[in-house]
């Protein structure tokens, strides 16, 4: 198992959490929650976007097609609403 | 914000005692960026950005569990348990906790507390290795004055150029069947000892996850290309805050009613809020809702604004420049 290398920045850039090794078969969701609690954000409601897309939660950071060194952001996903 | 041997917990109950809901609390980020921002706005902390991770522990009156106190870079705040409010009312509307039909037929009260709570040393995972940098907060070298904000003793912490308002009127007004957000830009200003925000500039939010009468979705994207968008444009403003419209209950139709009714859509929803702290968590963030107030026509909004104040997200005056 390979270790990565991240950096993580939040969609305004106010915050970059370096991650010097995260293991490649860590899931997608697993990495959104320690970066939720490194940035002390709410739970459940941020998902990790490279290269524009947003990366599949289920899916391990390989098969993301994630390499050490990516920048990856860190965004909300959340409703408006009069309702 | 590390890892103590404690973590807070919120609970919502029913008035027999029910649980309806019950979640950890860890967005302490607009508390941590309060405490920094008034340290920079103080002149007790230089804005670098290197302020390092907040602490956050309880504290207590008559024995019980009244709020948290923050401290970060020597600076420390304390905030009652009600800035937790919106989380609450969030937890109950996630849980449908609200029963439509009981709410019309009787007053349906809930009550939520803080708790704190020892975590299980055998559950607690082992945590990455991650180093946080915080930017500084992007105040501007303008002041009021050069962008041509005439204060005249008016206090606000939020103003909003004719033109851009002008543009927010005319987007609300051609959607009175949808919702439509926007990231608006402009600069921070250190003003008097206070952070003021004024917005001059505005990027069309991306609807990647939806709209409609009632909604607008941020997706991850849609956040990601307001900032690619906001770096593009390079002409020194920055995403401050964002809006949106509440299109009236009857649309379109409201245009033939005549004289206007008295139905006003003008507020900040649950919902809102919850953008508000997912996505513009910064002390200064502002937002600003267009709708039909009441005794108005849907194509004459008004405009509200809302804004950070120690922690928690309350209605502000703004004015245009």
């Amino acid at each position: 198992m390979a270790t990565l290398s991240l950096e993580v920045t939040d969609w305004n850039r106010s915050n970059i959490a370096e991650l010097p090794d995260v293991p490649s078969d860590m899931m997608v969701r697993d990495l959104i929650e320690e970066v939720e609690q490194a940035m002390s954000l709410p739970r459940d409601t941020y998902h990790l976007i490279a290269g524009g897309e947003k990366l599949n939660r289920s899916a391990t950071l390989e098969e993301a097609g994630i390499e050490s060194g990516e920048e990856l952001t860190i965004a909300p996903e959340v409703s408006a609403g009069a309702a | 914000m590390g890892n103590p041997a404690y973590q807070f917990v919120q609970r919502v109950c029913d008035r027999t005692g029910t649980l309806i809901a019950e979640q950890a609390v860890t967005d302490f980020r607009p508390l941590a960026e309060d405490v920094a921002f008034s340290g920079v706005l103080g002149g007790r902390l230089a804005n670098d950005g290197k302020w390092g991770a907040a602490s956050v522990e309880p504290f207590f009156e008559e024995e019980k569990l009244a709020g948290v106190t923050v401290r970060r870079a020597g600076e420390q705040k304390s905030y009652p348990n009600s800035v937790f409010a919106d989380q609450a009312w969030a937890m109950l509307l996630a849980a449908d906790g609200m029963d439509d039909e009981a709410s019309a037929r009787e007053k349906v009260t809930f009550t939520w507390e803080l708790q704190l709570r020892l975590r299980d040393p055998d559950s607690q995972k082992k945590r990455l290795s991650a180093a946080v940098t915080y930017a500084p907060f992007p105040f501007s070298a303008d002041t009021a004055g050069a962008l041509g904000i005439e204060a005249d003793g008016r206090r606000a912490d939020i103003w909003v150029s004719s033109k851009l308002l002008e543009e927010l009127r005319e987007s609300a007004v051609k959607n009175l069947d949808r919702e439509r957000a926007h990231f608006l830009t402009g600069r921070l200003l250190k003003e008097g000892g206070r952070g003021v925000v004024a917005l001059s500039g505005r990027i069309a939010a991306e609807i990647e996850s939806g709209s409609s009468a009632v909604h607008f979705g941020f997706s991850p994207q849609t956040f990601a290309a307001a900032r690619r968008e906001a770096e593009r444009r390079n002409d020194g403003l920055t995403v401050l805050a964002w809006a949106h419209n509440h299109p009236p209950p009857c649309r379109f139709d409201c245009l033939g009613v005549a004289p206007p009714c008295a139905s006003d859509n003008v507020f900040f929803s649950v919902a809102d809020r919850s953008v508000h702290r997912a996505g513009f968590s910064a002390p200064y963030a502002a937002a600003l809702v267009a709708a039909k107030g009441a005794g108005r026509r849907a194509d004459d909004p008004e405009f509200r604004a809302y804004g950070w104040r120690g922690g928690v997200i309350v209605e502000k005056d703004f004015y245009t420049f």
